[in-house]
């Protein structure tokens, strides 16, 4: 039983391990995968969601070039202390900046002005940071 | 991997047996209807019966089996994602199956064998068997035929694979119909070609050796015997090394 | 590990097998896709020995194919090959006499996950059954190297999902798989490699996730005409379609983008493609990348 939700799509064409990646960045973004948590064996997350080891160990591989997990042999992997606070940050942030430049891109191919984006950027952050703290 | 062929003898055996089980059942009972049966052996002043007509006789058994064994080898064809993916050269396969085949032929003519003496002692004639000159080279001549047979049954259906059943029923009407090609006065160029084409048919060896008035084929019965069973292995020798060397088509 | 190179069979005048060069690494699993006839089972052939090729060299974990090698080699053929008047149980007794290596527990864990009767001749079994006693037959001596020729050809989701799970396992395990299927959703998730095959030619080949992160469409819609399309790097074709167009990146997609905005171009998206795209697009006409 792996301990979050994932769910990759082959079908899709986004590599596999770049999926399962941001899955995992995402569980540590929002919690689910907590500092110092186990993550499951290479073979057992293959099997669990019928993929590929070598793919399921090429995002373990990268995860832990970032430092974002700690892999010791013989004891797993793990979601490490001190990158873990960071980490999340920047998972966040990855996931944020994909998302708006994607907006971007298009809203500036479709001829919306400099000042209609930023309105339109703006007014979307007040309405779902109302009432937070810069 | 010869398994599979000791599974397909021993079922052809089953049958035979059952068979041959059934009509000397059959035949003793017709024999004992009435009583003991008592049987006059009046032709002759001094009756008697060679052992070597009743090998000859019981020869009929490895002779019907040889045909429908030899086709095993060839049928594997089809099977080759089993066969040819077993860690054993293709020689060894090959010469595992012949033997369990030679077993078999072997077996057949034993059972038959029993039978037949078994009938010959049950309705008193046993007493006028005689056990002739020369019987056991012709207990080789006649086994070496079915030895023939199969060889030469293994060899064509390794030439030609996938047409096992049809070469194995072909082999029959070759047999029975060869001798009396022989027998037609065709021109003497064409005449000579069918007597020679009984020089390849087993059953010219067997049907030689009886009165002899009009000879198929010449020569003695050890000359006879040795000529059944060179032809017989060196058959078997060739087929096997065609079929480890055999290409699955596209 | 299975290494191919240079494989080359032809028949009569047909090159079935044209110059075919392919390394799977241990634990990997590659697909070998094509339509029927690019000569996918021709290769298997050769590799297994059952014709002998005309060029081109083949090697099981270095070494050349031997009987021996049948003792770590595991075959699935196209068509299930069974014996019909031999039950399920006889075609193991089979394996159990000549692979040292036969586990009688995963077979009869086999026969389980497959719902086979084991005392049922083969004749007797549904085409899906045939194909599943095919697999048993292939894997009950828990081969190292693995060759399988469409092995989920009519089986029902449920155990085409239990052959995924095998292949997963097997390949989790260190072994090397050559799989061929039509059915891409099963290579998708098993598959870490692939290769094209069309004409008797691999036409593309590589890693997977490799393949899906370079072939990109990049689509853009131009007002009153299409301008010239020149100085693009990276793109390998362009399709039209009224007014839009779609190119046919490999690899980096930021500067096709920002090029096509240059000239003009509106509602600019970066489409992905999946490994259906890739497969219709090596093996249409005209369409080799």
């Amino acid at each position: 039983m792996p301990p979050a939700f994932f769910s990759v799509d082959p079908h899709r064409g986004v590599p596999l391990y770049a999926q399962l990646t941001d899955q995992i960045k995402r569980a540590i973004a929002v919690g689910a995968l907590g500092a110092g948590e186990r993550l499951p064996t290479v073979k057992a997350l293959a099997h669990e969601l019928k993929l590929n080891a070598n793919t399921v160990a090429r995002v373990y591989r990268e995860l832990e070039r970032d430092g974002i997990i700690a892999s010791t042999p013989g004891r797993g992997s793990f979601v490490r202390e001190n990158g873990a606070v960071g980490e999340m940050r920047r998972a966040a942030t990855d996931t944020a900046t994909r998302a708006v430049n994607d907006a971007v891109r298009e809203a500036r191919s479709l001829d919306v002005t400099h000042d209609e984006i930023s309105a339109i950027v703006n007014a979307s952050i007040a309405r779902w940071y109302s009432g937070e703290e810069k | 991997m010869e398994y599979v062929e000791l599974l397909r003898a021993r079922r052809a055996l089953i049958w035979y047996g059952a068979i041959l089980f059934s009509c000397v059942a059959l035949g003793l009972a017709l024999a004992f209807k009435d009583g003991p049966p008592r049987i006059q052996m009046s032709h002759a002043s001094n009756p008697m019966i060679p052992v070597q007509y009743l090998l000859a006789g019981a020869a009929f058994g490895p002779l019907i089996l040889a045909a429908f064994l030899a086709v095993g080898l060839d049928a594997e064809y089809k099977t080759v994602a089993i066969t040819w993916t077993r860690p054993i050269s293709r020689l060894a396969i090959a010469i595992r199956y012949v033997a369990v085949d030679g077993g078999a032929l072997l077996a057949a003519w034993v059972l038959t064998l029993v039978a037949v003496f078994a009938v010959v002692f049950a309705i008193g004639i046993g007493k006028y068997l005689v056990i002739g000159p020369q019987v056991g080279t012709f207990g080789l001549l006649v086994f070496g035929a079915a030895v023939m047979w199969y060889g030469l049954v293994v060899l064509v259906t390794t030439l030609l694979p996938g047409r096992g059943n049809a070469i194995a029923g072909g082999s029959w009407g070759y047999a029975l119909i060869v001798p009396g090609l022989a027998s037609i006065p065709f021109p003497p160029l064409l005449h000579q070609a069918m007597v020679a084409l009984n020089y390849l048919n087993p059953m010219a060896y067997i049907g030689n050796q009886g009165s002899g008035s009009h000879p198929l084929i010449i020569g003695t019965i050890p000359q006879h015997a040795i000529a059944t069973w060179l032809i017989g292995l060196a058959a078997v020798a060739i087929a096997t090394q065609v079929w480890t060397k055999r290409e699955v088509p596209a | 590990m299975i290494a191919i190179s240079g494989l080359t069979k032809r028949y009569q005048d047909v090159l079935a097998v044209d110059d075919v060069s392919l390394e799977i690494p241990s634990g990997s699993v590659c697909g070998l896709l094509g339509r029927n006839g690019a000569g996918k089972t021709t290769a298997f052939k050769c590799l297994l020995g059952f014709t002998r090729p005309d060029a081109g060299e083949i090697r099981f974990d270095g070494e050349p194919l031997t009987p021996a090698t049948f003792l770590k080699l595991g075959y699935c053929p196209e068509r299930p090959q069974l014996y019909g008047w031999l039950t399920v149980a006889q075609h193991l007794e089979i394996v159990r006499r000549t692979q040292p290596g036969y586990d009688a527990a995963r077979a009869k864990e086999l026969i389980g996950t497959f719902r086979l009767d084991a005392r049922k001749k083969a004749k007797r079994l549904s085409k899906g059954q045939q194909t599943a006693l095919s697999l048993i037959v292939a894997l009950a001596h828990k081969p190292s190297l693995l060759i399988l020729d469409e092995p989920a050809s009519g089986l029902d989701p449920v155990m085409q999902r239990a052959v995924l799970d095998l292949l997963i396992d097997a390949a989790t395990a260190g072994s090397t798989i050559l799989i061929s299927s039509h059915q891409i959703g099963q290579i998708e998730r098993a598959a870490d490699r692939v290769a094209i095959m069309r004409d008797g030619r691999i036409v593309l080949a590589g890693e997977l996730d490799d393949l899906r992160a370079g072939a990109k469409i990049v689509e853009a819609t131009f007002e009153g005409a299409i301008p010239a399309l020149d100085g693009f790097a990276g793109v390998s074709r362009f399709e039209r379609a009224g007014l839009t167009v779609r190119a046919f990146a490999n690899g980096e997609t930021d500067a096709v983008a920002r090029h096509l905005g240059e000239l003009g171009g509106r509602g600019v998206r970066v489409l992905d493609r999946n490994l259906e795209d890739l497969f219709l697009d090596a093996v249409s006409d005209g369409g080799t990348p």
